[in-house]
């Protein structure tokens, strides 16, 4: 893959068009101190404002990059404009000596980190196979204590949003705005941080006015359900127990899902990718995929906090072969990926009916009412503008979009009134797209380098 | 289902729940209400509800009114297309164009417009919004907008400039305009009939002239200027005689002025006559020019105003000279003394009315008579200084750039620079032959300090990168940069490598 890496795919990998703009402003050889590539890596010293260089690095196998520069966005413009020259075959990598200590460090260092939680998986099973008693009994301890700390909240939360009720939403005022604030963070104490947030959510609709106060009431209904759901924990089947370990922020560790999670191995096509920043140090990425025989839908959410970058890159509308590894509940979306091989040849792929797509959604979110996002992918949509704001029309209906106007134009630019295959992520109310493409496969997302 | 419980909710949940609902739903409701604590049951009822909200996702089944599909449209630039890169670089651009963005829209257009290609889908928002911004732009960026480019703009008020009606008026002649396109589009549909069809654009204006306001009435009129004839002569001297507005006289004094048989312009020559005489010398004759010495009564029906200006540099009489030089055609002096426009200029400023004389022809002269603009071009005063740009940007490039330095430093040192960058029109290029030196002194600039502190210079380059000859651009290499250069230049040599390559590529 390495051999036909073009400047369009480079591009495909910026987060966002500004990235791409800058990126394209390093490509003078004069730029870069150094350049080199090697069969696994490629690597470039590029002259910043400041007196040292920035030393960035790409990893050719996943193009998972680092960059010594203090920017947040993965790939920065340095390590696009690196794979940017390796793509315009800049005569300086030939030349190249042997690679630096420091892309050997950031190697090593991701292959130890890949070892160590092969290792750490299998040591965990291993540990399971060889002292079942010891190891359940000491996870137990610490399990039993966390529950006890999340009842004690979750008890707390209920009685608190049943005086909401009592009191009636309309006496809401500044004091309950600090008063529902405080609880939010209550939830993190109780070590559930996953309800921290859908109390905010409810604050902030509140402040929205009084428009969404039925949003509230929905809120504060699910999250009752999750109050009761621990309350009556030993009842509960162990995939509804899973939802709710994830609704209460306390997903299984990695390793454990890496050991036992249900494998599927399959050809993946990268359906659509979101980046969200749900606050100043910390990114979280989406990469929403779907297994070419399989059919099955996966989310490869990940979490990236202060300058560390993603695990690997996934290109838009790409096929890769590899096995996924889902993480437990009823509605199992959530997976990891290992063995992920080099980007395969396009495959033919179609996607259904927005009848269909829309019954599924229903059926996901009956299966989990907890559920924060689920994919929707079907093949005729047509994105359209009125008074109320930007709509999407279907087969199955009419759904309003979230989007930011500037991409909903390009939207309508790239489909011109006809009907495309869309795909998005539905919130339990809200679509927000994530790509589209036309009857020629040419394809929208909602930031396109130019 | 959840709507049914917003009242209690706002209001406080005392004792009474919400109506009970049949079905398996309703059995859950009864099942999980304990009686205990009608808030907590109430809330336990909000959980059964939502959670049946969300698993019944539902969609507006309401009939909508989708607005027609675009039409097809194959002329867009393919993506893989040489082209693509430089005009998604060029359009992608700020929100806020600095000179050379629009130069460079303006470029990118015509050159599509000449392939016979369109802008791609993707790039039409910044494109239309590039148009509303920027009116210059329009005329050039519709042709390219395709099939899907005026389909976008309909469904956006922001852009209805490009959208229907107003897109066919400036592709074509559509005689809706007219009545329906707002100033400027008339004015320049105005300007395409009187082009077309003199009279027809004459009689046009004179059933019109009631309803335009005085300025409006101002402009439409000096597009008389194209094809002008005698048969103008009627309605140009209703005009001076009678019109409200001050300006419109005078234009129409100016144009009646070209008229060699109007009686305006008899009138004039009347005027002037007397004051031009020749003197004899001892081996030659000279020409020698008078002020009036008093005010003419006719004058006030002929826009000269016997009255001079509070603040007006000018003495009275030359004020009354100068209102007569700036109608005469020039023509009228060449014509009246043998000399050429050179000859002219050079006397004039040996004369005690210079000033005067000057100031009128440099407002009398126009694009068609390039030999009085270089003449007037040759003066060195303060007020000819002022008025150059005006005058250059009457001549084709190829006479103007003679009166230019061909090297970055010297345009810098006196002042031209940015005269050069004024000049020329979004769309205009320097020659070949004046570009390929100052392209050259233009890359030698990064190699010294001259743009470390210069914040006017470095805007200025990058201006002209954008206007000089695409042949010149062929020689561009790498910039040699300083390894202490500051963040600022950095920057500018980024952009101007990144106006050079989307130029380059263009032109290739």
């Amino acid at each position: 893959m390495s051999q036909a890496l073009t400047r369009e795919q480079v591009l495909a990998l910026a987060p966002d068009s500004a990235s791409a703009k800058a990126a394209t402003g390093l490509l003078a050889d004069s730029k870069w101190v150094t350049l080199g590539t090697d069969a696994e890596a490629v690597w470039g010293e590029c002259q910043g404002s400041g007196a040292k260089p920035y030393q960035a690095q790409v990893e050719l196998a996943t193009l998972a990059s680092r960059c010594s520069c203090p920017s947040r966005k993965f790939p920065c413009k340095h390590g696009l404009a690196l794979l940017l020259l390796y793509a315009q075959r800049n005569p300086r990598f030939a030349a190249a000596a042997a690679r630096p200590a420091w892309v050997d460090e950031w190697l090593a260092s991701r292959r130890g980190r890949a070892e160590k939680k092969e290792k750490a998986a299998e040591s965990a099973a291993a540990k399971a196979v060889a002292d079942p008693a010891a190891t359940d009994a000491a996870a137990a301890k610490r399990e039993g204590a966390r529950w006890k700390r999340i009842e004690s909240g979750t008890a707390e939360l209920q009685r608190w949003i049943a005086d909401q009720f009592r009191g009636g939403l309309a006496r809401f005022g500044p004091e309950q705005r600090r008063d529902w604030a405080a609880m939010a963070a209550r939830m993190i104490d109780a070590q559930a941080p996953g309800l921290a947030p859908r109390v905010q959510e409810a604050l902030d609709f509140m402040a929205a006015g009084v428009a969404h106060y039925g949003k509230v009431v929905e809120i504060f209904g699910l999250l009752q359900l999750i109050n009761e759901g621990v309350r009556r924990r030993a009842q509960l089947s162990p995939a509804r127990l899973a939802d709710l370990r994830a609704a209460l922020g306390w997903p299984p560790d990695k390793d454990e899902v890496m050991a036992m999670g249900e494998a599927v191995t399959d050809q993946w096509r990268v359906l659509g990718q979101v980046i969200a920043e749900p606050d100043a140090k910390l990114s979280e990425r989406r990469v929403w995929l779907q297994g070419v025989a399989s059919g099955r839908h996966a989310l490869l959410q990940e979490f990236a906090y202060g300058g560390r970058g993603w695990e690997r890159a996934w290109r838009h509308a790409a096929h890769y072969q590899a096995t996924l590894k889902f993480f437990p509940g009823s509605v199992p979306l959530r997976a990891l990926a290992v063995d992920v091989a080099a980007e395969s040849a396009p495959q033919a792929w179609r996607a259904g009916a927005a009848e269909a797509a829309f019954d599924a959604l229903s059926q996901a979110y009956a299966g989990n009412p907890w559920l924060a996002q689920a994919p929707l992918v079907f093949d005729a949509a047509t994105p359209f503008r009125d008074g109320a704001g930007w709509r999407l029309h279907t087969a199955a209906g009419t759904a309003g979009l979230q989007i930011a106007d500037a991409a909903a134009w390009s939207l309508l630019a790239f489909s011109g009134g006809h009907a495309v295959g869309v795909m998005g992520e539905w919130d339990g109310s809200r679509l927000q797209l994530l790509s589209a493409w036309d009857a020629q496969g040419a394809q929208w997302t909602p930031e396109v380098a130019a | 289902m959840i709507e049914a419980l917003l009242k209690s909710a706002l209001l406080g949940v005392d004792k009474d729940l919400p109506p009970a609902l049949d079905g398996p739903v309703g059995a859950l409701l009864t099942r999980v209400a304990d009686g205990a604590d009608a808030a907590l049951d109430f809330s336990r009822h909000a959980g059964v509800l939502a959670a049946c909200t969300r698993a019944a996702v539902t969609l507006d089944s309401a009939a909508v009114t989708l607005p027609a599909a675009s039409p097809a449209d194959t002329q867009a630039l393919a993506a893989a297309h040489p082209w693509r890169a430089a005009v998604g670089a060029i359009f992608s651009g700020a929100a806020f164009d600095q000179g050379y963005e629009t130069r460079l829209k303006h470029e990118a257009c015509l050159r599509l417009a000449k392939a016979g290609a369109t802008l791609p889908f993707a790039l039409l928002p910044q494109a239309l919004d590039a148009g509303q911004r920027n009116q210059r732009l329009r005329a050039v960026l519709l042709p390219v907008l395709g099939q899907r480019g005026r389909w976008l703009a309909a469904q956006n008020p922001d852009w209805k400039f490009a959208a229907g009606m107003s897109a066919a008026a400036q592709s074509e002649d559509d005689p809706r305009v007219w009545q329906e396109g707002n100033h400027l589009e008339r004015l320049a549909w105005f300007g395409r009939l009187r082009a077309r069809d003199a009279q027809a654009a004459r009689e046009l204006l004179q059933a019109g002239l009631g309803e335009l306001a005085a300025k409006e009435r101002g402009e439409f009129a000096a597009v008389l200027a194209i094809q002008l004839q005698a048969g103008d002569t009627p309605l140009l001297e209703t005009l001076l005689a009678k019109d409200r507005s001050r300006d419109l006289r005078h234009t129409a004094a100016r144009l009646l002025a070209l008229l060699p048989d109007s009686a305006h312009a008899q009138r004039l020559a009347g005027w002037l006559a007397p004051l031009l005489s020749q003197k004899r010398g001892l081996l030659s004759r000279s020409w020698k020019i008078e002020a009036p010495e008093a005010a003419d009564p006719a004058w006030a029906s002929a826009a000269v105003d016997a009255a001079r200006p509070q603040h007006e540099a000018l003495g009275e009489r030359a004020w009354w000279l100068y209102q007569l030089v700036r109608q005469a055609p020039l023509g009228w002096w060449t014509a009246q003394t043998g000399m050429n426009p050179a000859d002219l200029v050079a006397w004039s400023s040996k004369t005690d009315w210079k000033d005067a004389l000057q100031r009128g022809w440099r407002e009398r002269v126009s694009a068609a008579e390039p030999d009085w603009i270089e003449a007037l071009l040759s003066l060195r005063t303060r007020e000819a200084r002022a008025s150059a740009n005006e005058l250059l940007a009457l001549l084709p490039v190829a006479r103007r750039e003679k009166h230019w330095a061909s090297s970055v430093d010297a345009l810098w040192k006196d002042g031209t620079l940015s005269d050069i960058i004024a000049a020329c029109a979004p769309g205009e290029t320097l020659s070949a032959d004046y570009s390929k030196p100052l392209f050259a002194s233009m890359t030698a600039c990064f190699e010294d300090d001259r743009l470390r502190h210069d914040y006017g210079l470095r805007g200025c380059l990058l201006e002209l990168v954008a206007l000089v000859h695409p042949a010149a651009l062929r020689e561009a290499r790498t910039l040699p940069r300083r390894a202490d250069e500051t963040p600022a230049m950095a920057e500018c040599a980024q952009r101007f490598e990144h106006i050079v390559r989307a130029r380059a590529a263009l032109h290739a």
